[in-house]
């Protein structure tokens, strides 16, 4: 059933760190500049949540196909915790990043530029803490 | 018009229980998985399904008598924050 979504390991994870990344980026671009309302920052808030739904993609990819080798790795090794505690916390706060980021897309669309600010900061917040978490995850798996 | 805020209030308090309950009540994690072939996937599907169906349909600019705006903020981080700690007693049980 999952066939379908297979491709390289490497073209997923790049993929997925893009994403994390420009879930970092833009939001910061974002914060700098919206004091002074310049005309794309409502493109700047749409590209927020659409990349942060397309990212679902290649990270679904990675967790399903490429993920159950590493986990078994972690589980044996001398820190289990990295997958029972940090991926597992991990892959669920994930499911979050696109309500986040729709959210404050909203708000930005409704012009109410004040209360979006701290749904950007949690973005920022959360792509980070994720990609610390994702580095955790694979030291401790190899 | 929709209200993204209930929504987000919706789909992270919903989140938080499915995945406390699929840890502790096995066969709805079990029922996850026959259905959506992966339990992660079913809580995507189903979190994300939430958070826009409450978003297009719950419009009340209050929830359980406070701004639907303080409601989302702290469902949010109170989620996040009850998943961390989960994983963690759990890890430690």
């Amino acid at each position: 059933m999952l066939s379908f979504l297979i491709i390289p390991r490497d073209t997923a994870l790049y993929l997925h760190i893009i994403g994390g990344l420009l879930l970092i980026v833009i939001p910061a671009i974002i914060l700098l500049q919206i004091r002074s309302k310049p005309s794309w920052l409502k493109v700047a808030a749409a590209a927020t949540a659409a990349v942060s739904w397309i990212t679902l993609l290649p990270s679904a990819i990675l967790y399903l196909v490429f993920y159950p080798a590493t986990k078994t790795l972690i589980k044996a090794g001398p820190t289990p915790w990295a997958h029972s505690v940090v991926m597992e916390t991990k892959e669920h706060w994930g499911i979050l990043l696109p309500v986040i980021a729709t959210l404050a897309a909203w708000l930005i669309f409704r012009e109410k530029y004040e209360e979006s600010r701290r749904w950007y900061i949690l973005l920022i917040v959360l792509a980070v803490l994720m990609g610390v978490m994702g580095r955790i995850v694979s030291t401790g798996g190899s | 018009m929709a209200n993204f805020y209930n929504g987000a209030s919706a789909s992270s308090v919903f989140l938080a229980l499915l995945v406390i309950g699929a840890e502790l009540i096995p066969p709805l994690k079990s029922t996850l998985a026959a259905i959506f072939n992966h339990h992660w996937v079913g809580k995507l599907i189903l979190v994300l399904g939430a958070f826009i169906l409450a978003s297009l349909v719950w419009k009340n600019e209050t929830v359980f008598g406070i701004g639907s705006d303080r409601a989302a903020w702290h469902s949010v981080l109170l989620s996040m924050a009850a998943m961390l700690l989960f994983y963690i007693l759990h890890y430690l049980a």
